[in-house]
């Protein structure tokens, strides 16, 4: 770790599912010599893709947790984040995105922007980080990259500029025209490793020129030096044209366009070259904490080893030498034997053993210097936790993290399941902390929740092949919600006045449906009507109201709770008093204020080829889908919908049978919307059979 | 609040309520970045409103672009937050909308119509009034033009195009594109958009101007939302027809 920041990149390698990150990252690494061999995703070798190193991965051919690695390109350094797609998984992505300068966008030449790529490009403008695109998979019947640029600007709203153009397409694929330097491109031996310069062929000179003009009209709009070199007639270096295209890239105003396939080694020694000439290095990236002594007054931190030390971790892993903390270091140095404070929690740690990690493989270091990212052991934390020196009391933005949307209950076969079980959950519940478990009071099952089914299927896979227990898998359930629709008043008096100690408060006010988050409280008591002290008490015992509804016991949100009169007693009135008074005043505001059940509508793509659409929209209309449209792309269409999710288990088995298996679909939350009356009172059927067979 | 918004909407006052015959044809003509998509919108809300399905066909945006207009237009169209009574309106009236989008290359008769087959032979969607937006009338328009206008007269509907005015194309004396003389008699209503200084100015042609209806008016064009006014247009500007209350001539000549 030594070639100094302005050589150093840490980016992600962000797409959609099936676009070709893994196999993409693959080649990288073995032209940056880091691996001496190419092993491909769903090899025939039976070892699978570098990356993928959980076995699960390597046998559903897709990639679940993040991993890291670091290689070297031509004196630079650069740090490689490997990211699943599906948006089950999304965490994954958020986390990366959190900790990277940069990151490449991997298309598919053939399918284009995808559902998935909307959402990752979210992500990325989220935690602005800029990027470069990568066309993969020219080299396939259907390949057609001009249509993807057009769809980055289209979809995404990406001004999107082709810094390349192919040299043949699907099976005639041989090579690509550098634009800027205007040669051709050509990659030879056993796996495309020699890169050979030529003169550009004759029959794409005049495309070459066309696409020429429109790249150097983008990028002077970021370099008054272009502009006047365009405006004068002059020749215009490279390097004039680079650093303005760098400039847009790291303002995230242009997005320079790649192009390739990873499987055919065909183009990914110049996107590494994209990645150098391009993307930011750390010390470009401002970076910023919150100052808690301060109000979280953000404060720039400075990408300087020297300076006290602020770092984030934004992975934990359980591995057999125990948990390892990912970690970024933003400001200073973290070396062996240091102490550092846990911003969240205040406890301080000694820093152990510091690691730089290629996916599964280790390497021992002395430091993490700021810009950089690493590995510790032996620190205990929770992902998103911020690490600084003593005496600094920054914390980092907190990692977005969604809440989970579907739950299922799991129980162990015997009792070495159970044991192992627990110990499984407890690992990935601090590895993902968008999957949780608990235990029901009522009925003592183990439930676990998630962000999908394939989220939750793949922790009870890995329960079983990492801890060998065996568990049976109950109905997955919805989060359903409560809340109210309506204004209602309370004005209850909690009276126990039968002798010795009493208790006694009033509290009126009224609750009306509140829009913007979960909980509001306001205190509009005049004159001491309750006394101020209890007014704390006031609202935790409405807050203890809002864990489980009053009939179907399911969690309550979007409430506003306004207090403005009360009463006490001089000697009976407590905390106690004013809680329990503000408990029965919830439940009889809420009797009147017509609570309504909520449940998670899912955001539904289905693409499917065109002859199934009528289909599709069929089997998504039965499911209370409201489709919101159908985006025909030829032989493809996107159809989108909003499903509730109690509608969309098992959905991939009907969608894969009506379509042949061509289909696929991807989900991801969207809102919760209230449920129509008779679905209502099934719920409300089944919530008092669970009541009634728990007790 | 539906009715109140329905009760109220602009479009009662200048006569824009008044729904085209089964097979009927509007258009909506203007420069680029006027207002084409956003007047479109407008029709499809009142629609919307009023409980009639609509289906929106675009040729330049994909679905979330257009869905995001509507949002948009939705919003600006109430003005203010009832809280959870918009957000039902807004859930109930999404229902009778469905999107299509189409490359400009792909569109055609044949395949719109199984596409449209699709809809209502699931008994998915059954549209009263069909926007496409991004058509472009070039040669042979007139005979597509029909032919959408038998499609969707046969699907119990109406239909509103966005029609893209280029400057360098020559115009007649009431602003109308002289590539679209062939065409015009097909159809039932035109609205004229154009930028007149900060204002935006809306004129119906055709029909409307035939049968004295009121003949111009103002968007606001922040929300562009139809105000109602009177014929404000400069007087040079006006056409035969503006400045003669009593015309009832052959307006699109």
């Amino acid at each position: 770790m030594g070639s100094g920041l302005s050589k150093v990149r840490n980016i992600g390698i962000s797409a959609h599912i099936d676009s070709g990150k893994t196999t993409l990252t693959e080649r990288i690494l073995f032209y940056t010599k880091r691996i001496h061999a190419i092993h491909e995703v769903k090899g025939k070798d039976g070892i699978g893709a570098t990356m993928d190193s959980m076995e699960l991965e390597r046998e559903r051919g897709i990639t679940i947790a993040s991993a890291a690695t670091f290689c070297e390109w031509r004196g630079y350094e650069i740090n490689i984040i490997d990211t699943p797609g599906h948006v089950d998984f999304t965490i994954e992505v958020e986390r990366s995105l959190r900790v990277l300068d940069g990151a490449i966008l991997v298309l598919c030449a053939v399918g284009g922007v995808q559902s998935q790529s909307v959402t990752v490009d979210q992500q990325m403008k989220r935690y602005a980080v800029p990027c470069i695109a990568f066309v993969n998979k020219l080299d396939r019947s259907g390949a057609n990259p001009d249509r993807v640029v057009e769809q980055l600007r289209s979809k995404l709203a990406h001004n999107a500029v082709a810094l390349q153009i192919p040299i043949g397409l699907e099976g005639n694929f041989t090579g690509v025209v550098d634009i800027v330097s205007m040669k051709a491109f050509y990659f030879e031996g056993p796996h495309g490793e020699s890169v050979r310069e030529d003169v550009i062929p004759g029959a794409l000179f005049s495309d070459v020129v066309k696409a020429r003009e429109i790249l150097i009209d983008k990028a002077s709009m970021f370099s008054d030096e272009l502009m006047e070199a365009v405006l004068e007639g002059r020749e215009i270096p490279e390097a004039m044209i680079l650093s303005a295209l760098r400039r847009g890239t790291m303002a995230r105003q242009i997005t320079p366009v790649f192009m390739g396939s990873a499987y055919k080694n065909k183009g990914i020694q110049l996107l590494l070259d994209g990645v150098t000439a391009l993307l930011p290095s750390p010390d470009e990236v401002v970076g910023e904490a919150l100052d808690l002594d301060h109000d979280e007054r953000a404060v720039p931190l400075f990408c300087d080893p020297q300076k006290p030390v602020v770092a984030l971790a934004f992975k934990l892993e359980e591995g057999p030498y125990g948990q390892l903390t990912y970690i970024r270091v933003y400001q200073g140095t973290l070396a062996k034997g240091v102490t550092i404070v846990n911003s969240r929690t205040g406890r301080k740690v000694k820093v152990g053993r510091v690691i730089r990690m290629h996916a599964d493989q280790m390497e021992d270091i002395e430091a993490i210097p700021a810009g950089y990212i690493a590995a510790l052991f032996g620190i205990e934390c929770a992902s998103g936790d911020t690490f600084v020196a003593p005496g600094l009391n920054f914390a980092m933005t907190s990692i977005h993290v969604p809440t989970p949307v579907i739950s299922l209950a799991i129980n162990p076969q015997d009792s070495k399941s159970q044991v192992n079980m627990g110990k499984a959950l407890n690992r990935f519940t601090k590895e993902d902390p968008t999957f949780r478990a608990h235990v029901d009071e009522e009925t003592n099952e183990t439930i676990i929740e998630g962000m999908g089914e394939l989220h939750l299927e793949v922790y009870i896979e890995r329960m079983r092949r990492e801890y060998g227990a065996e568990v049976s898998v109950g109905q997955p359930r919805v989060a359903y919600r409560e809340t109210i629709t309506r204004r209602a008043d309370f004005n209850y008096i909690h009276k126990k006045q039968t002798g010795g100690a009493g208790q006694y408060g009033r509290v009126a006010g009224y609750m009306e449906p509140y829009e913007d988050g979960d909980f509001l409280f306001i205190d509009e008591v005049k004159g001491g009507a309750i006394p101020t002290q209890y007014i704390a008490a006031c609202e935790k015992g409405f807050r203890s109201c809002l864990a489980k509804g009053p009939k179907l016991e399911f969690p309550i949100t979007g409430i506003r709770i306004v207090i403005n009169d009360g009463s006490s007693h001089a000697i009976d009135s407590s905390d106690i008093a004013f809680q329990a008074a503000s408990r029965g005043a919830f439940l009889e505001g809420y009797a009147k204020a017509r609570p309504v059940i909520q449940e998670p509508i899912m955001k539904v793509a289905v693409e499917t080829p065109t002859e199934f659409q009528g289909g599709v929209m069929g089997l998504l209309n039965q499911r209370r889908g409201m489709i919101i449209g159908a985006q025909d792309e030829g032989i493809q269409s996107v159809i989108e919908a909003e499903v509730p999710l109690a509608e969309m288990f098992g959905f991939s088995t009907v969608l894969r049978s009506a379509t042949q298996g061509k289909a696929q679909f991807t989900m991801e939350f969207s809102h919760y919307r209230q449920v129509p009356a008779s679905i209502a009172e099934k719920i409300a059927g089944e919530a008092a059979n669970r009541k009634r067979s728990a007790a | 609040m539906k009715e109140k918004m329905l009760r109220n909407h602009p479009f009662k006052q200048i006569n824009l309520d008044q729904a085209l015959p089964e097979g009927g044809c509007g258009g909506i003509l203007a420069r680029a970045g006027v207002g084409k998509t956003a007047m479109l919108v407008q029709l499809a809300l009142y629609s919307m409103l009023q409980g009639k399905d609509v289906l929106h066909v675009s040729l330049h945006d994909p679905v979330q672009k257009v869905s995001l207009w509507y949002r948009e237009r939705f919003l600006a169209l109430t003005a203010i937050d009832h809280g959870n009574v918009l957000k039902d309106l807004w859930e109930e009236i999404q229902g009778h909308r469905f999107i299509m989008t189409f490359q400009v290359g792909r569109f055609s008769i044949p395949v719109f119509k199984e596409r449209l087959t699709d809809l209502t032979a699931q008994g998915i969607f059954h549209p009263k009034l069909i926007l496409i937006d991004g058509y472009r009338f070039e040669e042979g328009a007139r005979e597509a033009l029909l032919a959408l206008k038998c499609l969707s007269k046969a699907q119990g509907a109406s239909l509103w195009f966005t029609v893209h005015i280029h400057r360098d194309v020559p115009v007649n004396h009431q602003g109308i594109p002289e590539n679209l003389r062939e065409i015009l008699d097909l159809f039932d209503k035109i609205l004229m958009l154009e930028m007149a200084g900060p204002d935006l100015h809306v004129r119906m042609l055709g029909y409307a101007a035939k049968h004295g209806i009121v003949r111009s008016m103002t968007l606001d064009p922040s929300t562009l939302l139809l105000t109602e006014n009177g014929n404000d247009l400069p007087t040079d500007r006006r056409t035969k027809c503006d400045r003669d209350s009593q015309c009832m001539g052959d307006s699109l000549d």
